[in-house]
């Protein structure tokens, strides 16, 4: 047992001096150490079959050597991890201005993004995004809007009709007197929907994404109004922009306002982009009180205001590089166009 | 409606200390847009736009009065002077010329104002006229035309100017055209007038087309020796029918259309006869002829400060508010009222009388000089609102972004179709809406289905990508009773196209399906094979699937929510597709009516499952979820031990030759686990050959041993 235990100790010194990384001294441990097939562990089985008197001296060399093995192949793995470590630099070098391994992910469309980041910041304010019918009763999509028979809005030539009586609607307002007739206060509800013109050229679609904001309560005014449009337009087109109001006309609002923001690139002095510092955004106005009678409700004691405008123009208004020559590319589909949001 | 003013003609009406630029800017904030200043030559002018309902500054003077109520809030100087407001009829008649007028219906022209002038000389106008008019866009013709135009411009109020020798029997007719008339206008064209169009007649023919554009037949020309000067009102209606109709338009017809002054008529008369007897020598040949048919009597609108006040969110005074209301020409008054502050009684200007007729009317009149940027910025106050957000938007953004990152572009086609492109899938346009006045033939219907303009967006983009996902979330038309609006319907409809593709390419498609239903919280979903008595409901024609690579939808077991497969082959010919697709056409409606964010929370289990896998053989056409399904119900049909936590899923699938014919092999992965303790080999013994026994009695199943 004695020369056994000789050629174990050679083995062993052998193997370990030769263990180059940290598995084969896995495997040297599992060799000899073993608690069922190790070399040692079957030398120490066989102990009680030793005579009495060596038994004792024995016994001790080959704890004493295997406490040893243990130490020394610890010893060596801790050389071993540093040597590794010192060498992480060389052996796991990674280029890593290789080119990414992409994942295929796809892209929402420009107008999903303008809808969004719009719906978002009015949500802040309290206001419920709806969705109203777009093929529309004559009644919803004029006349009770304050927009009579004659309404040049009404001519064959400029609104899509499926009958006399059924139209496709041209703006988002249509949504109002439906948005009313619930006959719940207040309202403040957002309607981002298609409208449909007939129109098509360099700036104008026949299908086009408008939106609009009503708010209907007690002791609403003009300045809420700002204080709302002032609030969309710093969050959307950023903290400087401000905001103007001008005279205008439309049937349904009371007084009515175009609404202007700052240009971005003169803050409102004037410059080659704009028209004397300002960029036309959108019309607004204090809803007209045939309007709120329509809806059903007491045009003495209830005002509101509404507000709207279409998302394709608002998405290029948002930064100066979506300027497309021609804005039907935004219903074409080429790819190369969608992938670019 | 744009007009060029040159800033010398206003001044000759405003006096002002300001700048051009000024002007600009101030008019811009509190009347009509000022949309750019030039300079041309020694002179500004300006380009404005006039609102529709603001006709009454569609001229020199209207701007001029606006610029009177306006530039003082801004701190300059400015009044009116020389406004030509002579409303005195001509003196008595220096010649004795015949002309008569008879107006058939007198609603057709509530004022007429007419007179013939002697001793014209037609020439060249002064170079200030013919300057002023070229910088405002009108042509210089001669002193005589060229005043008509003037006056329109400087007044607001059209005029027409005859050649009086072309007017035979010195008779004037006015009355609506009859059907088939015809007349040549001024441009030299002849026109087939429609129904409900003012004319004017002399003795044997027509002269005039009212309000839009005098006859070539009575025009003033270089021999003209004596003229008809000619003012009036028209009705706007029967104007605006007129020029739209035959797309013919002109300055005073936009004038005409809006409703002008019914005080303005004499004033501009008056001033174009002042004009012509100083640069035309014109003398008065005849008596004026003056037919009144409507009076005009101003009327009065009211305003309580109260409500002045909550509109500007300002404590505006009442003294402040009538000095405003009086700077813009209404006559103001008190009225007492019992219990609160005295009631505003303002009496429009005629030039105002078709446009202020209500108290809010006179709140932005107020508002705007008061000045929008002098009114403060405020958040609306109140309760919140009663009607909560509808949970759909936030379902369809979910489905929106989880197709975006399993690599799918978002598209956006018009709401229309033509029948070209709906033939060409099968679908037959009598079941779509259609529109009355199409822009053209390819936009003629509504869509009833998103899948068309998919294919075609395919057909478009195949060759930028071997593989192409596309979808569309937007709404369909389906078409109810003819008197009733058509139903819309919330659609999502997605694409996957391969250039090299095989049967996967459903599998891969199918992924997508449920990785949405798993998305939206729907569990219980199913995939059969499509009847075609499924296709009403679904709005699909016949032929549009492939007839056996496609599967119903349906959830909850019941509710059809949409069809996945493929398009059946003959279409995609029409696409000249040379790769194969998939596509997915799901109601988002009910879906997202579905969906829900609701979870729930199983105990997990400690102790690891036994695994096991089954392969069987069986027939191909097997439906391998039935199968499934089977076997699971075999699993909690056994009752040593509650199974229900184990788990089973298909992990192979394919057929082949070797295995026989029409025969396929499926594996599954069972995972026996039960809550209470681990299972032993023994356990799943008795529990496989259970399972065994059930699938080879259903569906003659040989498993394979490997």
């Amino acid at each position: 047992m004695k020369q056994q235990l000789e050629k174990v100790k050679k083995e062993a010194t052998e193997e370990l001096e030769k263990a180059s990384d940290i598995k084969t001294l896995g495997e040297i441990e599992r060799k000899y150490l073993h608690k069922k097939t190790g070399v040692l562990t079957a030398l120490l089985k066989k102990l009680p079959e030793i005579p009495k008197e060596q038994r004792k001296a024995l016994g001790k060399e080959l704890n004493l050597y295997k406490q040893e093995l243990i130490n020394s192949i610890k010893k060596k793995k801790n050389v071993l991890a540093s040597e590794q470590i010192a060498d992480l630099p060389e052996s796991e070098w990674l280029d890593v201005t290789a080119p990414a391994k992409i994942q295929p992910v796809g892209h929402l469309h420009l107008i999903t993004l303008t809808i969004r980041r719009i719906s978002r910041i009015f949500e802040n304010l309290g206001f419920v995004h709806r969705r109203y019918p777009e093929v529309e009763t004559d009644y919803y999509a004029f006349e009770s809007l304050n927009m009579p028979k004659n309404h040049p809005a009404r001519d064959e030539w400029e609104t899509f009709y499926i009958t006399e009586n059924i139209a496709l609607t041209p703006h988002t307002s249509s949504g109002q007197v439906r948005e009313m007739e619930r006959g719940e206060l207040p309202i403040r509800f957002i309607n981002i929907s298609r409208c449909d013109r007939r129109q098509s050229d360099l700036t104008h679609l026949p299908t086009f994404y408008q939106f609009e904001g009503l708010l209907v309560d007690t002791n609403v005014s003009i300045a809420n109004l700002k204080g709302v449009l002032d609030y969309f337009v710093k969050n959307f087109f950023g903290p400087k922009r401000e905001i103007r109001l001008r005279p205008t006309d439309f049937r349904f609002t009371e007084p009515s306002f175009e609404i202007d923001i700052s240009c971005s690139i003169c803050s409102g002095k004037g410059c080659k982009t704009c028209k004397g510092g300002w960029m036309e955004l959108g019309g607004a106005g204090m809803v007209h009180p045939n309007v709120i009678k329509a809806g059903g409700l007491d045009a003495e004691k209830v005002t509101g205001f509404a507000f709207g405008w279409g998302v394709e123009r608002t998405s290029m208004m948002l930064s100066p590089e979506i300027k497309v020559p021609d804005i039907r590319i935004i219903y074409k589909n080429d790819l190369r166009f969608l992938e670019q949001f | 409606m744009i007009i060029k003013i040159p800033d010398s003609w206003l001044r000759e009406y405003l006096d002002t200390d300001a700048t051009p630029n000024e002007i600009k800017e101030f008019l811009t904030l509190s009347g009509p847009t000022v949309e750019s200043i030039e300079e041309v030559s020694d002179d500004y002018l300006y380009t404005i736009e006039v609102t529709p309902n603001r006709v009454d500054v569609q001229s020199v003077v209207g701007i001029a009065r606006e610029g009177e109520a306006i530039l003082p809030r801004f701190n300059k100087k400015a009044e009116l002077k020389n406004i030509p407001n002579n409303s005195k009829l001509p003196k008595i008649p220096e010649g004795k010329l015949n002309l008569t007028a008879e107006i058939k219906d007198p609603k057709l022209c509530p004022h007429f104002l007419a007179i013939v002038l002697d001793n014209i000389e037609i020439k060249d106008s002064p170079n200030f006229l013919a300057e002023r008019l070229e910088k405002s866009g009108f042509r210089s013709l001669n002193n005589v035309v060229d005043v008509s135009n003037y006056v329109m411009l400087e007044m607001g109020q059209p005029l027409h100017i005859f050649d009086y020798d072309k007017i035979e029997g010195g008779i004037m007719i006015l009355r609506e055209n009859l059907n088939g008339e015809k007349i040549k206008t001024l441009d030299g064209v002849l026109r087939e007038l429609p129904l409900k169009t003012i004319v004017i007649q002399d003795k044997n023919k027509l002269i005039d087309l009212c309000g839009i554009m005098g006859g070539e037949n009575s025009a003033v020309d270089e021999n003209t020796k004596r003229v008809v000067l000619f003012a009036q009102r028209y009705s706007p209606t029967h104007i605006r029918g007129t020029y739209r109709t035959l797309n013919l338009v002109t300055e005073a017809a936009l004038l005409f259309e809006k409703g002008i002054d019914p005080q303005g008529v004499l004033p501009a008369f008056n001033r174009a006869l002042e004009l012509l007897k100083k640069y035309a020598q014109a003398k008065i040949a005849s008596d004026v002829i003056n037919i009144v048919n409507e009076k005009y009597h101003p009327h009065s609108v009211e305003l309580k400060i109260s409500k002045l006040q909550e509109i500007l969110a300002v404590r505006i005074l009442v003294e402040e508010t009538l000095d405003i209301l009086k700077s813009l020409g209404f006559k103001v008054s008190l009225k007492e009222a019992p219990f609160e502050a005295p009631i505003i009684v303002a009496e429009v200007p005629s030039y105002r009388a078709n446009d202020v007729k209500i108290p809010e009317d006179l709140i932005e009149e107020v508002a705007r000089i008061y000045g929008y940027h002098k009114i403060p910025t405020l958040l609306p106050e109140g309760s919140p609102p009663q009607v909560l957000a509808d949970k759909k938007f936030y379902w369809e953004d979910c489905t929106k972004d989880f197709l975006k990152f399993y690599g799918f572009f978002e598209v956006v086609n018009f709401s229309f179709i033509g029948k070209e492109l709906l033939n060409r899938t099968n679908f037959d346009e009598k079941n779509a809406l259609k529109i009355k006045n199409p822009l053209n033939k390819e936009l003629e219907y509504l869509r009833i289905s998103l899948i068309p303009h998919l294919l075609k967006v395919v057909g478009e983009n195949k060759n930028f990508a071997e593989t192409l996902k596309l979808y569309e979330m937007e709404r369909i038309y389906i078409p109810r009773e003819k008197t009733e609006l058509g139903e819309e319907k919330f659609r999502l409809s997605g694409i996957i196209y391969k250039e090299q593709a095989s049967k996967d390419l459903f599998y891969e498609a199918k992924g997508i399906v449920e990785g949405i239903f798993n998305e939206l919280g729907i569990k219980d979903f199913d995939f059969s094979d499509l009847k075609s008595s499924d296709l009403k409901e679904l709005f699909c024609p016949e032929n549009l699937w492939h007839p056996s690579r496609t599967a119903k939808i349906s959830i909850n077991k019941k509710e059809i929510v949409g069809i996945l497969g493929e398009i059946h082959p003959q279409i995609l010919a029409n696409f000249s597709f040379s790769g194969r697709e998939v596509i997915f056409d799901l109601d988002m409606d009910t879906l997202t009516r579905a969906a829900t964010d609701l979870k729930t929370y199983k105990p997990i289990i400690e102790h690891p499952p036994v695994i096991e896998d089954l392969s069987l053989l069986v027939d191909k056409k097997t439906p391998t979820a039935e199968i499934r399904d089977a076997l699971w119900e075999a699993l909690l049909d056994y009752k040593e031990v509650d199974l229900r936590p184990s788990l089973v899923q298909i992990s192979d699938y394919y057929e082949n030759e070797s295995l026989g014919k029409n025969k396929k092999s499926v594996t599954f992965r069972i995972f026996y686990l039960t809550k209470l303790r681990s299972l032993s080999d023994k356990d799943t013994e008795k529990i496989r050959e259970k399972i065994i026994d059930k699938l080879e009695v259903t569906f003659k199943a040989k498993v394979r041993r490997k």
